[in-house]
């Protein structure tokens, strides 16, 4: 006899997986006191360059810091990296669009991040898909240089919501791009009231200390 | 491009719980995608479109409910509502305090599923 169809119920995460393997990071990152932190932006905002100043500020500090870096392609980033002599990994991400917790899983097998006080994750450059997957990060900072448009908040709601602090990359440029900083404050504070601002520029290093002193500090 | 793994990883999802049961093919997935949960649900039901044609749930319809953002204001404890991204601002309708405090919309669920046993 056929049995009619049935509904059944599931009530699951879909991300469920990703959401268990992150937390399974978070719980052995606690247990070394490590902070971790996930740096997300469009591509192009200045992420890499931005860990080339901010690492030996921390360092500096007496902070160790280690580094897995995603990219499609490349060991590019990772070779910019390693110039700070931070333990650095690469992972290709060979087409996808960003990173999950597995993949940090793994490449936790090659740098020395027991050794480290804070391990930063340079995400794929993407504002939209890296928002949806949980890394076992402390701490969400997610880049929007000056040359990318105040609107970008409205834009990318999701990403910008999930961040703890927003670090307004290439500040040195602002005045020839004529970028509207009170404009792009006021969208980011819709989208994230509670989230930390912070002005930068690799260049002229406004800003470091001041990032570097929030990751210590946290 | 994220939802093509996000559809796989509904038609997993439906596939274990199938097996689970031992019915013999899915008939409907239901799903609820929260309106900051950073999924586009056009290109989701592309994604499961084109996946799903590879298993032998050819027929099998993806139903979507967007479910809409609410915050609890800390300072009135009013709830409110957007239905839309469109003039997003995370203020509370009622008092106009600036609110954090998202009780839903960044979900991403699989709610059910119906099954066959044909």
């Amino acid at each position: 006899m056929t049995k009619s169809p049935k509904i059944i119920q599931i009530r699951k995460n879909i991300l469920e997986d990703n959401d268990i393997n992150a937390q399974k990071l978070r719980d052995k990152f606690k247990k070394h006191k490590i902070l971790v932190v996930n740096i997300v932006s469009s591509p192009g905002s200045g992420k890499t360059e931005l860990l080339t100043k901010l690492i030996p500020e921390l360092n500096k500090q007496g902070i160790k810091v280690s580094v897995i870096v995603g990219d499609l392609k490349t060991e590019n980033d990772a070779n910019r990296i390693k110039k700070t002599r931070a333990s650095t990994y690469q992972i290709q991400t060979d087409g996808n669009c960003h990173l999950e917790a597995h993949m940090i899983e793994n490449a936790l097998k090659n740098i020395d991040w027991k050794n480290s006080d804070i391990l930063i994750i340079e995400n794929v450059g993407n504002l939209v898909c890296p928002a949806n997957y949980d890394l076992g990060e402390n701490l969400r900072i997610v880049l929007m240089s000056v040359t990318e448009g105040e609107d970008k908040p409205l834009k990318y709601p999701t990403m910008f919501n999930s961040a703890d602090v927003c670090v307004i990359s290439k500040i040195d440029l602002a005045e020839a791009v004529e970028f509207n900083k009170k404009l792009a404050i006021t969208n980011l504070k819709k989208i994230n009231p509670d989230l930390k601002i912070i002005e930068a520029s690799a260049k002229t290093l406004t800003g470091i200390k001041t990032l570097a002193e929030t990751l210590i500090k946290y | 491009m994220h939802e093509l793994s996000i559809a796989q990883k509904i038609i997993e999802t439906a596939e274990a719980e199938l097996n689970k049961q031992k019915a013999s093919n899915i008939k409907k997935i239901y799903i609820s995608v929260g309106i900051l949960s950073g999924v586009s649900t056009e290109a989701l039901d592309y994604s499961f479109a084109t996946l799903i044609k590879t298993t032998p749930h050819h027929n099998c319809k993806l139903i979507t409910v967007e479910t809409p953002l609410k915050i609890k204001c800390k300072n009135c404890d009013e709830i409110t509502t957007f239905e839309t991204q469109a003039e997003l601002e995370l203020k509370c309708k009622s008092c106009g305090q600036s609110s954090s405090n998202i009780i839903c919309g960044k979900e991403l669920k699989i709610d059910k599923i119906e099954i066959n046993y044909d």
